[in-house]
């Protein structure tokens, strides 16, 4: 019979527990690995997973509602996954919002790399890890109201499991990432793979925004990487946001919070390893 | 569009002003869009009400400006022209 063990972590300042056998908590490891531990000092956990075993099945609790049952593990951890991103993104509000953003810092401050799913923020935020940089985010950038971004940093998942434009073996040989996986049954019932990248350096702190870049990956186009007017990288910032607050409220959110010096640029590339940013105030 | 156009704003547009920069974003909820203008485009752009002609709004501007009348005419046909491409005014 597994042990039952019960851990906290901070993700993005929320206290989370989770209660779950030894052999989940083993799986559940890589997807928890980079949010700092949250076992001593702090209060009553505003989110909590509980995993147990019923019979053949599993079955995912959060705060006394029952989320999932399965007979495959890797199902209840893809399941906790999904929903802890969504509470933690809930919780935040109205102290932090959330932008659908890859996010890296340097000294000089931090990136954003801000679109729709395709545009290439994984794909940049992996490139400049790679030179780096430090980590904040790959889907869930946190604007503060004092214009910082607040580390939320899930690993890394590529869609495949492997990117054209970076091998395993530079990957791993660059000393900036720790691989991990998890496997679960997809719909059709097929074992996957879910392919985890770590990065070594992650951010502990809030990293004040210095840049927010609106990317488009296109393989046919020159590259290029012009100004944008503020209000319209607010206009296409606010359409990004992942909290349900209307449009004319995120426009307005955005432009309070957003620092008056952060600069705006529309980046088409072509060849991610040709992408190279000054954020320098 | 002829000067004696009447011009009107699409029903439903919000104009949410950015403090400070002088710019303002237009949001579109029927279309799920913003647009992005500067001050003088969102003023022409409240104007376009259906009882002022494209003249009017000129006349209007020069008034409050000061600006040459046969600049600001060419000056508003242009955006208007821009706001139809936007698809902010009525067609």
């Amino acid at each position: 019979m597994s042990q039952i063990l019960n851990r906290h972590w901070l993700v993005a300042g929320e206290l989370v527990a989770i209660t779950a056998p030894e052999s989940m908590m083993q799986m559940l490891a890589p997807l928890l690995a980079l949010y700092p531990d949250g076992s001593t000092g702090t209060p009553t956990p505003s989110i909590a997973f509980s995993i147990t075993r019923q019979g053949d099945r599993w079955r995912l609790d959060s705060n006394g509602i029952a989320l999932w049952q399965d007979v495959d593990g890797g199902n209840i951890i893809a399941a906790l996954e999904l929903s802890l991103y969504r509470q933690v993104v809930a919780a935040i509000m109205p102290a932090l919002c959330s932008i659908h953003a890859a996010a890296v810092a340097n000294s000089d401050g931090t990136v954003l790399f801000a679109g729709i799913s395709g545009a290439g923020k994984s794909s940049l935020c992996t490139r400049f890890l790679l030179a780096k940089w430090h980590y904040l985010s790959d889907e869930f950038s946190l604007l503060a109201e004092d214009g910082t971004i607040h580390p939320f940093p899930r690993p890394l998942q590529w869609e495949c499991l492997t990117h054209p434009a970076f091998t395993h073996e530079k990957m791993l040989g660059s000393g900036c990432f720790t691989r991990g996986f998890y496997q679960f049954i997809d719909q059709q019932g097929a074992p996957r793979t879910s392919q985890l990248w770590l990065p070594n350096l992650v951010a502990q702190r809030p990293s004040r925004l210095r840049m927010v870049v609106l990317p488009r990956y296109d393989p046919n186009a020159q590259h290029s990487m012009v100004p944008v007017v503020r209000s319209v990288a607010i206009s296409e910032l606010a359409t990004l946001l992942q909290q349900p607050i209307g449009l004319s409220d995120a426009i307005q959110t955005l432009h309070h919070r957003l620092p008056r010096d952060c600069r705006f640029m529309r980046l088409t590339f072509r060849d991610v390893h040709q992408v190279t940013i000054d954020c320098a105030p | 569009m002829r000067s004696d156009a009447l011009p009107q704003a699409k029903p439903g547009l919000e104009l949410e002003e950015l403090e400070g920069i002088d710019e303002v974003v237009v949001i579109d909820g029927e279309g799920q869009r913003c647009v992005s203008l500067n001050l003088t485009a969102a003023a022409v752009l409240e104007m376009c009400d259906g009882k002022h002609t494209a003249q009017n709004i000129a006349n209007e501007i020069t008034q409050a400006s000061g600006a040459d009348s046969v600049q600001v005419e060419a000056d508003v046909a242009a955006l208007l022209a821009e706001l139809t491409q936007y698809q902010l005014l009525e067609s």
